[in-house]
Protein backbone atom coordinates (compact mmCIF):
# COMPACT_ATOMS: atom_id res chain seq x y z
CA UNK A 1 0.00 0.00 0.00
CA UNK A 2 1.77 3.31 -1.01
CA UNK A 3 2.37 5.58 1.77
CA UNK A 4 -0.50 8.71 2.17
CA UNK A 5 1.98 11.07 0.53
CA UNK A 6 2.55 9.38 -2.45
CA UNK A 7 -1.22 10.19 -2.97
CA UNK A 8 -2.54 12.96 -5.18
CA UNK A 9 -5.17 12.99 -2.48
CA UNK A 10 -3.23 12.95 0.48
CA UNK A 11 -2.06 16.62 -0.22
CA UNK A 12 -5.12 18.34 0.93
CA UNK A 13 -7.64 17.32 3.48
CA UNK A 14 -11.05 16.25 1.99
CA UNK A 15 -13.83 19.38 1.65
CA UNK A 16 -16.39 17.28 2.94
CA UNK A 17 -14.69 15.68 5.71
CA UNK A 18 -13.29 18.85 6.95
CA UNK A 19 -16.75 20.13 7.23
CA UNK A 20 -17.84 17.14 9.18
CA UNK A 21 -15.07 17.24 11.66
CA UNK A 22 -16.05 21.22 12.26
CA UNK A 23 -19.84 20.33 12.71
CA UNK A 24 -18.47 17.69 15.17
CA UNK A 25 -16.66 20.21 16.57
CA UNK A 26 -18.76 23.23 17.32
CA UNK A 27 -21.76 20.68 18.54
CA UNK A 28 -19.66 18.53 20.24
CA UNK A 29 -16.54 20.18 21.41
CA UNK A 30 -15.16 17.38 23.84
CA UNK A 31 -16.05 14.50 21.71
CA UNK A 32 -13.15 14.78 19.37
CA UNK A 33 -10.13 12.65 19.90
CA UNK A 34 -7.96 12.20 17.28
CA UNK A 35 -8.05 12.78 13.44
CA UNK A 36 -6.28 12.44 9.80
CA UNK A 37 -7.97 14.27 7.37
CA UNK A 38 -5.98 13.24 4.06
CA UNK A 39 -6.10 9.87 1.59
CA UNK A 40 -9.11 8.22 0.79
CA UNK A 41 -10.27 6.53 4.16
CA UNK A 42 -9.90 9.84 6.38
CA UNK A 43 -10.65 8.93 10.29
CA UNK A 44 -12.33 10.99 13.17
CA UNK A 45 -11.94 9.23 16.35
CA UNK A 46 -14.28 10.12 18.95
CA UNK A 47 -14.86 9.01 22.52
CA UNK A 48 -17.26 6.08 22.98
CA UNK A 49 -19.94 8.30 24.92
CA UNK A 50 -20.20 10.61 22.01
CA UNK A 51 -20.89 8.00 19.73
CA UNK A 52 -24.70 8.06 19.06
CA UNK A 53 -24.39 12.15 19.12
CA UNK A 54 -21.72 11.88 16.31
CA UNK A 55 -23.90 9.47 13.90
CA UNK A 56 -26.80 11.26 14.38
CA UNK A 57 -25.19 14.65 13.55
CA UNK A 58 -23.46 13.26 10.50
CA UNK A 59 -26.86 11.54 9.38
CA UNK A 60 -28.78 14.80 9.18
CA UNK A 61 -26.80 17.28 9.24
CA UNK A 62 -27.94 18.49 5.53
CA UNK A 63 -24.61 19.83 4.07
CA UNK A 64 -23.04 15.97 5.10
CA UNK A 65 -26.06 13.74 5.36
CA UNK A 66 -24.19 10.73 5.78
CA UNK A 67 -26.85 8.61 5.06
CA UNK A 68 -25.50 4.70 4.86
CA UNK A 69 -23.56 2.44 7.79
CA UNK A 70 -21.28 1.01 4.59
CA UNK A 71 -19.49 -1.37 6.92
CA UNK A 72 -18.74 -1.83 10.96
CA UNK A 73 -15.22 -3.65 11.40
CA UNK A 74 -13.04 -3.74 14.63
CA UNK A 75 -9.08 -3.64 15.44
CA UNK A 76 -7.47 -5.78 18.02
CA UNK A 77 -4.73 -4.40 20.20
CA UNK A 78 -4.28 -6.90 22.90
CA UNK A 79 -0.41 -5.26 23.05
CA UNK A 80 -0.33 -1.90 21.80
CA UNK A 81 3.41 -0.08 21.69
CA UNK A 82 1.26 2.80 23.83
CA UNK A 83 -1.35 2.66 26.09
CA UNK A 84 -3.64 0.00 27.28
CA UNK A 85 -5.33 -2.72 24.98
CA UNK A 86 -8.17 -1.61 23.57
CA UNK A 87 -10.13 -2.94 20.40
CA UNK A 88 -11.10 -0.42 18.38
CA UNK A 89 -14.64 -0.07 16.24
CA UNK A 90 -14.51 1.35 12.90
CA UNK A 91 -17.94 2.72 11.48
CA UNK A 92 -17.39 3.25 7.87
CA UNK A 93 -19.57 6.32 6.52
CA UNK A 94 -20.51 6.96 2.93
CA UNK A 95 -22.91 9.62 1.89
CA UNK A 96 -25.22 8.83 -1.19
CA UNK A 97 -27.13 12.05 -1.12
CA UNK A 98 -23.42 14.28 -1.14
CA UNK A 99 -22.00 12.24 -3.07
CA UNK A 100 -24.08 9.75 -5.12
CA UNK A 101 -20.97 7.67 -6.36
CA UNK A 102 -21.83 4.08 -5.17
CA UNK A 103 -18.29 1.78 -6.40
CA UNK A 104 -15.43 2.17 -4.46
CA UNK A 105 -13.34 2.87 -7.91
CA UNK A 106 -15.11 5.97 -9.16
CA UNK A 107 -14.94 7.44 -5.53
CA UNK A 108 -11.03 6.84 -5.92
CA UNK A 109 -11.08 8.51 -10.00
CA UNK A 110 -13.39 11.80 -8.32
CA UNK A 111 -11.35 11.81 -5.15
CA UNK A 112 -14.37 11.17 -2.64
CA UNK A 113 -13.38 9.60 0.09
CA UNK A 114 -15.29 7.31 2.57
CA UNK A 115 -15.35 8.29 6.18
CA UNK A 116 -14.40 5.99 8.99
CA UNK A 117 -15.22 7.36 12.67
CA UNK A 118 -13.42 5.29 15.30
CA UNK A 119 -14.00 4.25 18.84
CA UNK A 120 -11.72 2.92 21.15
CA UNK A 121 -12.74 0.95 23.96
CA UNK A 122 -10.95 -1.40 26.66
CA UNK A 123 -10.18 -5.08 26.13
CA UNK A 124 -11.67 -6.44 28.79
CA UNK A 125 -15.22 -5.04 28.43
CA UNK A 126 -15.70 -3.78 24.97
CA UNK A 127 -19.16 -2.48 25.00
CA UNK A 128 -20.30 0.26 22.63
CA UNK A 129 -23.99 2.23 22.10
CA UNK A 130 -26.00 0.39 19.15
CA UNK A 131 -26.29 2.75 15.89
CA UNK A 132 -29.26 0.04 14.87
CA UNK A 133 -31.60 3.13 15.06
CA UNK A 134 -30.06 5.44 13.51
CA UNK A 135 -28.95 3.36 10.62
CA UNK A 136 -30.91 0.17 10.36
CA UNK A 137 -28.23 -1.81 7.83
CA UNK A 138 -25.55 -1.51 11.19
CA UNK A 139 -27.84 -4.79 12.05
CA UNK A 140 -25.49 -7.25 10.67
CA UNK A 141 -22.38 -5.31 10.65
CA UNK A 142 -23.34 -5.20 14.69
CA UNK A 143 -23.62 -9.04 14.66
CA UNK A 144 -20.64 -9.73 12.82
CA UNK A 145 -18.47 -7.50 14.88
CA UNK A 146 -19.82 -9.27 18.33
CA UNK A 147 -19.89 -12.09 16.50
CA UNK A 148 -15.56 -12.77 15.49
CA UNK A 149 -14.22 -9.84 17.56
CA UNK A 150 -16.76 -9.69 20.87
CA UNK A 151 -17.54 -6.41 21.27
CA UNK A 152 -20.89 -5.75 23.06
CA UNK A 153 -23.48 -3.57 21.22
CA UNK A 154 -25.99 -2.24 23.84
CA UNK A 155 -29.34 -1.09 23.21
CA UNK A 156 -30.65 -3.33 21.10
CA UNK A 157 -32.94 -6.05 21.97
CA UNK A 158 -30.58 -9.02 21.28
CA UNK A 159 -27.47 -9.61 19.79
CA UNK A 160 -26.83 -13.23 17.94
CA UNK A 161 -24.33 -14.45 16.56
CA UNK A 162 -24.20 -14.11 12.36
CA UNK A 163 -22.04 -16.51 11.08
CA UNK A 164 -20.47 -19.04 13.54
CA UNK A 165 -23.35 -21.62 15.51
CA UNK A 166 -24.66 -20.33 19.17
CA UNK A 167 -22.55 -22.87 20.58
CA UNK A 168 -18.48 -21.24 19.33
CA UNK A 169 -16.10 -20.88 21.93
CA UNK A 170 -15.41 -17.42 21.92
CA UNK A 171 -14.96 -15.04 19.39
CA UNK A 172 -12.61 -15.93 16.86
CA UNK A 173 -10.47 -13.13 15.59
CA UNK A 174 -9.35 -11.89 19.09
CA UNK A 175 -5.50 -12.34 18.88
CA UNK A 176 -5.44 -14.06 21.83
CA UNK A 177 -8.15 -16.68 20.53
CA UNK A 178 -6.93 -20.46 21.23
CA UNK A 179 -8.23 -23.03 18.92
CA UNK A 180 -10.63 -26.17 20.71
CA UNK A 181 -9.29 -29.69 20.52
CA UNK A 182 -12.55 -30.22 18.65
CA UNK A 183 -16.17 -28.97 18.23
CA UNK A 184 -18.36 -31.50 18.49
CA UNK A 185 -16.83 -34.25 18.19
CA UNK A 186 -14.85 -33.40 14.86
CA UNK A 187 -11.02 -32.82 15.65
CA UNK A 188 -9.23 -29.66 15.10
CA UNK A 189 -5.77 -29.34 14.50
CA UNK A 190 -4.39 -26.05 15.53
CA UNK A 191 -1.62 -24.45 13.41
CA UNK A 192 1.88 -24.55 14.76
CA UNK A 193 3.59 -21.45 15.99
CA UNK A 194 0.90 -19.20 16.29
CA UNK B 1 -15.91 -62.90 -21.53
CA UNK B 2 -13.67 -60.84 -19.05
CA UNK B 3 -14.08 -56.62 -19.40
CA UNK B 4 -11.36 -53.97 -20.23
CA UNK B 5 -10.80 -54.09 -16.06
CA UNK B 6 -10.00 -57.74 -16.26
CA UNK B 7 -13.52 -58.34 -14.50
CA UNK B 8 -15.02 -61.87 -15.76
CA UNK B 9 -18.49 -60.74 -17.13
CA UNK B 10 -19.58 -64.21 -16.68
CA UNK B 11 -18.88 -65.66 -13.06
CA UNK B 12 -17.75 -69.83 -13.96
CA UNK B 13 -17.49 -68.51 -17.81
CA UNK B 14 -15.12 -71.37 -18.53
CA UNK B 15 -16.59 -74.31 -16.55
CA UNK B 16 -19.27 -74.10 -19.27
CA UNK B 17 -19.57 -76.27 -22.37
CA UNK B 18 -18.99 -73.98 -25.38
CA UNK B 19 -22.36 -74.95 -26.58
CA UNK B 20 -23.84 -74.18 -23.88
CA UNK B 21 -22.59 -70.51 -23.57
CA UNK B 22 -24.19 -69.65 -26.44
CA UNK B 23 -27.79 -70.00 -24.49
CA UNK B 24 -27.04 -69.72 -20.88
CA UNK B 25 -25.91 -67.11 -18.71
CA UNK B 26 -24.21 -67.95 -14.64
CA UNK B 27 -24.02 -65.30 -12.80
CA UNK B 28 -24.86 -64.30 -9.08
CA UNK B 29 -27.39 -62.58 -7.74
CA UNK B 30 -25.12 -60.33 -6.06
CA UNK B 31 -23.37 -59.59 -8.91
CA UNK B 32 -26.14 -58.40 -10.82
CA UNK B 33 -27.18 -56.04 -7.92
CA UNK B 34 -24.19 -54.49 -7.78
CA UNK B 35 -24.00 -54.15 -12.02
CA UNK B 36 -27.35 -52.41 -11.47
CA UNK B 37 -26.47 -50.23 -8.71
CA UNK B 38 -23.35 -49.41 -10.33
CA UNK B 39 -24.69 -47.94 -13.76
CA UNK B 40 -27.54 -46.28 -11.54
CA UNK B 41 -25.75 -44.29 -9.17
CA UNK B 42 -28.34 -41.54 -8.23
CA UNK B 43 -26.45 -38.64 -6.91
CA UNK B 44 -27.12 -36.10 -3.81
CA UNK B 45 -26.77 -32.96 -4.79
CA UNK B 46 -24.21 -31.74 -1.57
CA UNK B 47 -22.53 -28.48 -3.57
CA UNK B 48 -21.35 -26.29 -0.19
CA UNK B 49 -19.06 -23.71 -2.02
CA UNK B 50 -17.25 -23.95 -5.54
CA UNK B 51 -16.88 -27.24 -6.44
CA UNK B 52 -20.58 -27.06 -7.26
CA UNK B 53 -19.98 -25.10 -10.14
CA UNK B 54 -17.83 -28.22 -11.49
CA UNK B 55 -20.44 -30.67 -10.28
CA UNK B 56 -23.15 -28.77 -11.80
CA UNK B 57 -21.34 -28.18 -15.39
CA UNK B 58 -20.58 -32.25 -15.16
CA UNK B 59 -24.04 -32.85 -14.75
CA UNK B 60 -24.73 -30.21 -17.98
CA UNK B 61 -25.03 -31.00 -21.55
CA UNK B 62 -21.40 -30.78 -22.41
CA UNK B 63 -20.06 -33.40 -19.94
CA UNK B 64 -23.61 -35.12 -19.64
CA UNK B 65 -22.84 -37.44 -16.33
CA UNK B 66 -26.76 -39.42 -17.33
CA UNK B 67 -23.60 -41.23 -19.84
CA UNK B 68 -22.45 -43.09 -16.92
CA UNK B 69 -25.76 -43.05 -15.02
CA UNK B 70 -24.90 -41.11 -12.63
CA UNK B 71 -26.64 -37.64 -13.52
CA UNK B 72 -29.90 -38.15 -11.44
CA UNK B 73 -29.34 -35.32 -8.45
CA UNK B 74 -31.74 -35.88 -6.05
CA UNK B 75 -32.61 -33.05 -3.47
CA UNK B 76 -33.29 -35.73 -0.86
CA UNK B 77 -31.01 -38.42 0.89
CA UNK B 78 -33.75 -41.15 0.84
CA UNK B 79 -33.84 -40.99 -2.72
CA UNK B 80 -29.53 -41.06 -3.06
CA UNK B 81 -26.92 -43.51 -2.62
CA UNK B 82 -24.21 -40.91 -3.82
CA UNK B 83 -22.89 -38.36 -1.89
CA UNK B 84 -20.93 -35.88 -3.86
CA UNK B 85 -19.30 -33.65 -1.37
CA UNK B 86 -18.30 -30.41 -3.29
CA UNK B 87 -17.13 -27.62 -1.40
CA UNK B 88 -16.15 -26.16 2.18
CA UNK B 89 -17.17 -28.06 4.87
CA UNK B 90 -17.61 -25.76 7.82
CA UNK B 91 -18.08 -26.80 11.45
CA UNK B 92 -21.76 -25.45 11.54
CA UNK B 93 -22.21 -27.85 8.23
CA UNK B 94 -20.49 -30.79 9.87
CA UNK B 95 -23.77 -32.25 11.82
CA UNK B 96 -26.20 -31.56 9.22
CA UNK B 97 -24.05 -33.54 6.35
CA UNK B 98 -23.56 -36.29 8.93
CA UNK B 99 -27.30 -36.61 9.66
CA UNK B 100 -28.31 -36.20 5.67
CA UNK B 101 -25.83 -38.70 5.32
CA UNK B 102 -27.49 -40.90 7.98
CA UNK B 103 -30.77 -40.63 6.05
CA UNK B 104 -29.33 -42.10 2.95
CA UNK B 105 -30.43 -45.85 1.97
CA UNK B 106 -27.65 -48.74 2.41
CA UNK B 107 -25.55 -48.57 0.58
CA UNK B 108 -24.74 -45.65 0.13
CA UNK B 109 -21.24 -43.73 -0.90
CA UNK B 110 -19.05 -40.47 -0.61
CA UNK B 111 -17.00 -38.99 -3.20
CA UNK B 112 -14.94 -36.03 -1.43
CA UNK B 113 -14.97 -33.63 -4.45
CA UNK B 114 -11.83 -30.96 -3.62
CA UNK B 115 -8.86 -29.79 -1.58
CA UNK B 116 -11.40 -28.61 1.25
CA UNK B 117 -13.21 -31.31 1.58
CA UNK B 118 -10.22 -33.76 1.47
CA UNK B 119 -8.34 -31.87 4.02
CA UNK B 120 -9.53 -28.46 4.62
CA UNK B 121 -7.57 -27.07 1.48
CA UNK B 122 -6.81 -23.33 1.97
CA UNK B 123 -8.81 -23.31 5.46
CA UNK B 124 -6.65 -26.16 6.75
CA UNK B 125 -4.18 -23.90 8.93
CA UNK B 126 -5.65 -21.06 10.08
CA UNK B 127 -9.30 -21.46 8.93
CA UNK B 128 -10.86 -21.80 12.55
CA UNK B 129 -14.50 -22.85 10.83
CA UNK B 130 -13.56 -25.21 8.22
CA UNK B 131 -13.15 -29.23 8.72
CA UNK B 132 -9.99 -30.40 8.41
CA UNK B 133 -11.69 -33.62 6.07
CA UNK B 134 -14.77 -34.94 5.58
CA UNK B 135 -13.62 -37.66 6.88
CA UNK B 136 -13.68 -36.95 10.04
CA UNK B 137 -17.46 -36.82 9.39
CA UNK B 138 -18.53 -39.90 7.11
CA UNK B 139 -16.80 -42.49 5.53
CA UNK B 140 -15.01 -41.43 2.10
CA UNK B 141 -15.48 -43.89 -0.82
CA UNK B 142 -13.23 -42.18 -3.53
CA UNK B 143 -10.94 -38.86 -2.46
CA UNK B 144 -10.77 -36.37 -5.61
CA UNK B 145 -8.41 -33.74 -5.48
CA UNK B 146 -8.51 -30.14 -6.92
CA UNK B 147 -8.89 -26.50 -6.42
CA UNK B 148 -11.78 -27.18 -7.85
CA UNK B 149 -11.69 -30.71 -10.18
CA UNK B 150 -12.62 -30.09 -13.60
CA UNK B 151 -15.19 -32.10 -15.10
CA UNK B 152 -13.10 -34.92 -16.54
CA UNK B 153 -11.87 -35.31 -13.48
CA UNK B 154 -15.28 -35.81 -11.45
CA UNK B 155 -16.26 -38.24 -14.38
CA UNK B 156 -13.06 -40.10 -13.35
CA UNK B 157 -14.15 -40.02 -9.95
CA UNK B 158 -17.38 -41.72 -10.51
CA UNK B 159 -16.20 -44.84 -12.58
CA UNK B 160 -13.45 -45.30 -10.27
CA UNK B 161 -16.33 -45.58 -7.82
CA UNK B 162 -18.33 -47.63 -9.85
CA UNK B 163 -15.04 -50.16 -10.23
CA UNK B 164 -14.86 -50.02 -6.55
CA UNK B 165 -18.76 -51.13 -5.98
CA UNK B 166 -18.50 -53.93 -8.18
CA UNK B 167 -14.50 -55.06 -7.05
CA UNK B 168 -16.12 -55.22 -3.37
CA UNK B 169 -19.36 -56.70 -4.46
CA UNK B 170 -20.83 -58.70 -1.36
CA UNK B 171 -18.06 -57.16 1.43
CA UNK B 172 -19.51 -55.77 4.31
CA UNK B 173 -19.44 -51.85 4.66
CA UNK B 174 -16.44 -49.46 6.09
CA UNK B 175 -15.87 -49.11 9.56
CA UNK B 176 -17.99 -45.92 10.78
CA UNK B 177 -14.98 -43.17 12.15
CA UNK B 178 -14.76 -42.42 15.57
CA UNK B 179 -16.05 -38.69 17.22
CA UNK B 180 -19.56 -38.51 15.74
CA UNK B 181 -20.77 -34.88 15.29
CA UNK B 182 -24.32 -34.03 17.81
CA UNK B 183 -26.41 -31.89 15.98
CA UNK B 184 -26.38 -28.90 18.41
CA UNK B 185 -29.67 -27.18 16.63
CA UNK B 186 -31.91 -31.06 17.07
CA UNK B 187 -35.01 -29.32 18.39
CA UNK B 188 -37.25 -31.95 18.20
CA UNK B 189 -35.24 -34.19 20.38
CA UNK B 190 -34.63 -36.83 18.22
CA UNK B 191 -31.39 -39.34 18.62
CA UNK B 192 -29.44 -37.97 15.65
CA UNK B 193 -25.88 -40.18 16.38
CA UNK B 194 -25.59 -43.63 14.60
CA UNK B 195 -25.95 -46.48 16.90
Amino acid sequence: MAEPSDSPVAAAADPVTAKALEALQAALPDAVVDSVLTGQHPWIQVRAQDLRATCRLLRDDPALRYDCCHLISAVDFPAPTEGEPHIDVVYHLVSYVVRPEASYAKRAEKNDPFLAIKVSLPREKPEVPTVLDIWIGADWHERETWDLMGVRFTGRAELPRILLPEDWPGHPLRKDWEFPASYHGVPIIPPEGL
Amino acid sequence: MPDEHGMSMIPGESLLDPELQQSVILTKVQWVKDWGRRHALWPMAFGLACCAMEMMATAATKYDLDRFGAGVFRASPRQSDLMIVAGTLSHKMAPRLRRLWEQMPDPKYVIAMGACVIGGGPYSKFGYHVVQGVDLVVPVDVYLPGCPPRPEALIDAIRKLQFRIQERSGETLPDMPQGLPQDPTDEDGEETSAA
